[in-house]
């Protein structure tokens, strides 16, 4: 039998483990934070590059019909939209101060989630509507000069691909990313209910 | 002037073994426990320009580490195990391997709490003063001195429940 001054001096002379040292943690924490940013900046990049292609195509190439012109400038749109609402998600994530108390975290965690909701539901409904109007007028045109079998797979294809992402694989990254946040907010309330009791 | 990073080397050395100690009390797990440290103090590195000394810096830290321990936790996969496990000491002297064993069972006994007990406890435990853990908890000191000794009486009873066993 042993009391709570014996629990307590165990744990004041417990053996030390071996740990890693200030120097070794310091290069990783500067690792960690470049790899979050420049994880950003290639996301950023990237839809930077898709736009300026879609500025070539419109400066540099001579199309027939004003339908794929308005198609250019619809994914054009919808592409900057979507930088602009990523950057936003970013933002919110950045904006998770593990700093606070416990209770303001979890009043963070409740908006994040109801920001998500919001951007998960009729917001991605839209985006991938635009986005499969424009590259479907753009398309038009350029498939005009290819077979018939060709032209009608590559719709089917296009279809097929637009359908996927909005009905099942973006269910499937809501699902995940909203079980995530549920339960970490799950824990908080408890945790909120024990410090209360 | 100090620089960021002599800075962060001090804040480490001084709270690195208790933050340790408090993450491994949520996962009786030594791996999950240096990477819960290391995810906290990579967040002392990212928020160290906002710490603006309304609260010690050891308070603060505390913060960031009950939050990342709490956010770690969502995963009913990682959470800590239901059943205390035998430890293993093979090819230690017998008086390391024994302490060892009552320290291992110490931080397993200390995983079966509340998550509101294990923060409050494993400070206690570091010796941190009531009013920096009343802070920390975000709880009255008067109810926190009441908590204390219910939790006190709690990792006792069951220190003994299962070094009987």
């Amino acid at each position: 039998m042993k009391n709570f001054e014996e629990l307590s001096s165990m744990w004041v002379t417990q053996p030390q483990k071996e740990q890693i040292t200030a120097d070794v943690l310091l290069k990783q924490v500067k690792k960690g934070t470049q790899s979050l940013q420049q994880k950003l900046l290639v996301s950023i990049l990237m839809m930077a590059a898709t736009f300026v292609f879609m500025i070539v195509l419109f400066l540099f190439f001579l199309f027939n019909s004003w339908l794929t012109y308005a198609g250019i400038f619809i994914t054009m749109g919808t592409i900057l939209i979507y930088a602009v609402l990523m950057y936003r998600d970013y933002r919110l994530i950045a904006s998770h101060d593990p700093t606070v108390e416990v209770n303001i975290y979890l009043q963070k965690l409740k908006e994040y989630q109801k920001g998500r909701n919001r951007m998960n539901g009729k917001m991605l409904y839209v985006y991938s509507v635009l986005l499969s109007i424009g590259l479907g007028l753009f398309l038009i045109e350029i498939l005009r000069s290819v077979p018939l079998l060709v032209e009608i797979l590559a719709y089917f294809a296009f279809i097929g691909w637009m359908a996927f992402v909005t009905f099942y694989l973006r269910k499937k990254i809501i699902k995940t990313e909203q079980e995530k946040i549920g339960q970490v907010i799950n824990r908080l309330e408890r945790l909120k209910l024990q410090f209360k009791d | 002037m100090k620089t960021k990073d002599s800075a962060f080397r001090e804040i480490f050395e001084a709270n690195s073994k208790r933050i340790y100690r408090l993450c491994y009390s949520y996962t009786a797990d030594s791996a999950a426990a240096n990477d819960l440290m290391q995810e906290t103090f990579l967040k002392v590195w990212q928020n160290l320009d906002k710490f603006r000394n309304q609260s010690m810096i050891s308070t603060w830290i505390y913060r960031i580490a009950v939050n990342t321990c709490l956010t770690y936790l969502r995963s009913e996969k990682r959470q800590a195990k239901d059943e205390l496990t035998p430890f293993i000491a093979e090819n230690e002297p017998e008086e390391v391997s024994g302490k060892k064993e009552e320290v291992d069972l110490l931080y397993q006994c200390i995983a079966k709490l509340e998550e509101s007990e294990r923060i409050i406890i494993t400070m206690v435990l570091d010796e941190v003063p009531y009013p920096e853990i009343a802070e920390i908890s975000g709880i009255s000191e008067g109810n926190l001195r009441v908590k204390i000794h219910r939790i006190k009486s709690k990792l006792t009873e069951l220190y003994n429940h299962y070094e009987k066993l």
